[in-house]
């Protein structure tokens, strides 16, 4: 659980009957999450609290997922990636799907990435036999990484 | 500039020249033909395949295309009166709609991507120009998915606008979202989110290709389908700016998703709200957000003249250095070569009146002469290791919170015009209440 605590910091009754709400959602880190919305009147505050400590739970292992792909397009196998909010089995699903629609250099440095990986792993990210990890590496990873190789070294006159 | 005739149940030769000849898909059309062609859309069309399509309109900037539906029973080539919306271009099973690079207004078209249990949806790519106007765009596929539909080009260097006229758009799962890149438009149209399923998180930037940074613009949009336990904007880790006007809003729907850095998300709400009122404004920055206040407000302060109103701030991340900015204040000024005196009232609950180091408001204002140059003046601290100073207290009366204060500002305008005041909060995870109304004296 990222989200350890939520609680409804500030609640004032505005003049038509909704209540203004501050919501304080805080991490595992510590690092606090301001959520601010106008409720309508009847509400039931607690159940919006815990839906959106919910909610943003989800948004930060997908942004933490969004952002080691992002890296790992652009930076192939020296992506620096992190898993404070996300697993590492949920970044390789996003991965294998990121890879399945990926094209020129994104695809280059996904796969240079992906063959930075152990077969066990691969296997698992892949649902493949140790065949197809085999295959896999002869014609997609093993390239990949050659050119990201060579796209790394290449500079400009 | 050609007419092009388009109409899926049309049996001739297929060359676009007329109804009885027309091309079947629009794809087959906007290959064969050129930048500045008309493609007259017939109210039957129904253009469905089971593979992915590609629909690159040969469009310029300089000679946009036009893809217009319209009655083929009607006058040749259309006029207003055959105007139609019914025809659809449609995707089945894992496949989406692509729009390449192009220009064009498209009227009357339905667009529906993928169908089943898949994340296919439209995408719209590219360096161009794309107006949908009553239009509506669809993605069925019921697998959810982050940037299902997507609009604006989404590679690097590249420069695209998507305007989005009386155009809804509808999902098929409620973990789609809306990608928009570059510049995004979306004006006037009623009930925007169509249909049973829906998102929650409409807008969002992209899941995994490149996003462009832009502005979105949204005035005059119903999105009130979009109710609680929904969040209209969320983004990761590109720059995007929504400003949002004259919209209906869903009732308790969050606006703004939490926000991870400066620069990143930025939402500007105004005139924004599920009831009948005139008055929510609101910002949302990662420094902090600022809504509109109802019961905490000053007598006699801003209003807009039934209900009485103040700016709520709550700060979250923000520093000295990079404070939470509050949307300008602007006056008229009319007095020149004296000075004139603008005090903003506040209030607030952390004891002993905030320094000018915690908020302040910084004024810009016309004081030079040959040119319109904007001078600036403020109230805050006079450099930044300026350990700051308390504020003046107040003596005015607000409905709630406890401690009051005022901030004040002296500037000689040269010029009449505009001066604008910028309210800034510096002390993190606090609440501030500030009148609008600029006291002038």
């Amino acid at each position: 659980m990222t989200i350890i605590s939520s609680v409804i910091a500030d609640n004032v009754i505005q003049r038509d009957g909704r209540r203004s709400i501050v919501e304080h959602h805080t991490d595992q880190l510590g690092i606090v999450y301001r959520h601010i919305y106008l409720s309508v009147g009847n509400a039931n505050l607690n159940a919006a609290l815990a839906a959106y400590a919910a909610q943003l739970d989800a948004d930060l292992t997908n942004n933490e997922i969004q952002a080691n792909i992002g890296n790992v397009t652009r930076d192939g196998s020296l992506a620096v990636t992190s898993t404070i909010y996300s697993t590492g089995a949920q970044n390789f699903s996003a991965l294998r799907e990121a890879y399945r629609t990926a094209a020129r250099v994104e695809a280059i440095m996904i796969g240079d990435f992906l063959s930075s990986l152990t077969d066990a792993q691969l296997r698992t990210a892949f649902s493949m036999t140790q065949a197809e990890v085999n295959t896999l590496r002869t014609n997609k990873l093993t390239p990949s990484a050659s050119a990201a190789t060579t796209i790394r070294s290449t500079v400009g006159a | 500039m050609a007419n092009v005739y388009v109409r899926s149940a049309a049996t001739g030769a297929g060359t676009g020249a007329d109804w009885a000849n027309a091309y079947t898909t629009l794809a087959a059309a906007f290959a064969a033909k050129a930048a500045g062609d008309d493609f007259w859309v017939s109210e039957d069309h129904a253009e469905t395949q089971a593979s992915a399509m590609t629909l690159t309109p040969p469009g310029t900037a300089a000679s946009p295309n036009r893809v217009i539906c319209v009655n083929h029973a009607g006058s040749v080539p259309p006029v207003s009166a055959d105007l139609r919306t019914t025809a659809t271009v449609t995707t089945t099973g894992a496949f989406a709609i692509t729009l390449g690079a192009g220009y064009a207004y498209f009227r009357g078209i339905t667009l529906s991507g993928g169908s089943g249990a898949v994340p296919a949806g439209i995408s719209a790519s590219g360096d161009g120009a794309l107006v949908f106007d009553t239009c509506k765009l669809i993605t069925p596929g019921t697998t959810g998915a982050s940037s299902k539909m997507r609009l604006g080009t989404f590679a690097a260097a590249q420069k695209s606008k998507t305007e989005l006229r009386n155009t809804t758009v509808q999902f098929g799962a409620t973990a789609d979202t809306l990608t928009v890149n570059g510049d995004f438009i979306w004006k006037n149209t009623p009930n925007a989110i169509a249909g049973a399923t829906l998102p929650t998180t409409l807008f969002t930037t992209n899941a995994v290709s490149t996003s462009i940074t832009g502005v979105a613009f949204l005035e005059g949009v119903d999105l009130s389908a979009l109710a609680s336990g929904k969040t209209l904007f969320s983004s990761t880790g590109t720059s995007k700016r929504y400003m949002v006007k004259d919209c209906k809003l869903g009732a308790s729907v969050t606006i703004s998703a939490t926000i991870t850095g400066q620069g990143g998300l930025e939402v500007d709400l105004i005139n924004c709200d599920s009831g009948d009122t005139n008055y929510r404004t609101e910002r949302y920055r990662y420094e902090g957000t600022q809504t509109t206040e109802t019961t905490i407000v000053r007598t006699g302060g801003a209003s807009d003249g039934t209900t009485p109103i103040s700016w709520k701030i709550v700060t979250g991340n923000s520093t000295r250095y990079m404070p939470y900015e509050c949307l300008p204040i602007t006056i008229w000024n009319e007095t020149v070569g004296n000075p004139v005196t603008l005090t903003v009232e506040g209030i607030w609950g952390g004891g002993a009146v905030p320094n000018n180091s915690d908020i302040w408001m910084d004024v810009e204002y016309l004081g030079t002469s040959g040119f319109p140059l904007g001078i600036f003046a403020t109230n805050g601290p006079a450099d930044p290791l300026d350990a700051g100073s308390a504020l003046a207290s107040s003596s005015e009366t607000w409905g709630g919170s406890t401690t009051k204060f005022k901030m004040s500002v002296t500037v000689t305008p040269t010029k009449k015009g505009p001066i604008t005041i910028y309210v800034k909060a510096a002390l993190a995870s606090s609440t501030f209440y500030i009148d609008p109304k600029v006291v002038v004296s």
